[in-house]
């Protein structure tokens, strides 16, 4: 068995994954809440499209990174 | 999906740098996904239309496991990607495979299972047609991102993708985050707006 070396992790590295987990517990929370709701008061529709709303602007500007679509800096990738 | 060698891009002029192309290909991936997002809203509008106050008579729970395991595929491709780009490959492959399953359990669960457990057929008045014409386009984009996410796999896994060139992974990834957030108001507009049929 050949030891590969371990990166370090690096500050942005970190933050970037630690952005993705916060995500992800915000939309299993709100998930959670729209079943909930869904099936306890299945006439509050409106409001269950806005939390889907919600939770889609995170994934866009998180996941998505609809921000770099702006970026006039030279990123890598 | 492998990367554009910097001195052989067919259509940027010659001599454009990675980092101009790369703004051309997101601004047409991005246009692509805006246009696709219009026949989602005129699936939605439509299930609006015609079921109104109703829903269909669905299994709730199946409903929500599905959801989730889209969600948590979401989550490992965000994971997959930020590996890449910090140019941890093995740690990219692991997390890219973990979307892979994810999203076939899914379709699996969507296809293989509620279509079969519906109580309607695609023929069966409103109720079917809104049903199946929403799930069956969403599968079939779920399915061509499984396709999409299988390429980027086999070419990370042949060191296709750097830290700093991965255009590939980025693009699977819009694409199969652009899938999560369709389902996410076309679970809404399914199993949860309105009182069963």
């Amino acid at each position: 068995m050949q030891n590969k070396p371990v990166a370090p992790v690096s500050s942005p590295h970190k933050y970037e994954l630690r952005t993705g987990v916060w995500v992800m517990l915000l939309l299993a929370v709100l998930t959670f809440g729209e079943f909930i709701v869904g099936v306890i008061a299945p006439p509050w529709g409106g409001a269950l499209l806005l939390v889907a709303a919600f939770k889609a602007f995170f994934v866009v500007k998180d996941y998505m990174h609809i921000g770099r679509l702006f970026s006039t800096e030279e990123e890598k990738h | 999906m492998t990367e554009p060698q910097a001195s052989s891009g067919h259509h940027a002029p010659a001599g454009a740098s990675y980092a101009t192309r790369l703004a051309r290909n997101r601004l047409g991936l991005w246009l692509f996904v805006v246009s696709d997002a219009f026949v989602f809203v005129g699936l939605f509008i439509a299930r609006m239309v015609l079921l109104g106050p109703n829903r269909p008579e669905l299994l709730q729970g199946l409903g929500l496991a599905v959801t989730a395991m889209l969600l948590v595929s979401s989550f490992f491709m965000n994971r997959a990607e930020v590996e890449m780009a910090h140019g941890n490959r093995p740690a990219f492959l692991r997390n890219i495979m973990v979307t892979l399953v994810l999203g076939t359990i899914f379709l699996v669960g969507v296809v293989g299972v509620e279509w079969q457990l519906a109580p309607f057929g695609p023929s069966d008045g409103a109720e079917g047609a809104v049903f199946y014409s929403m799930t069956g386009f969403h599968a079939f984009h779920v399915f061509t991102g499984l396709i999409l996410l299988f390429v980027v796999w086999n070419n990370g896994r042949r060191g296709l993708y750097t830290a700093e060139q991965h255009w590939g992974v980025e693009a699977a990834a819009i694409y199969w985050h652009f899938i999560d957030v369709v389902w996410m108001f076309f679970y809404v507009g399914l199993y949860l707006m309105g009182t069963p049929a």
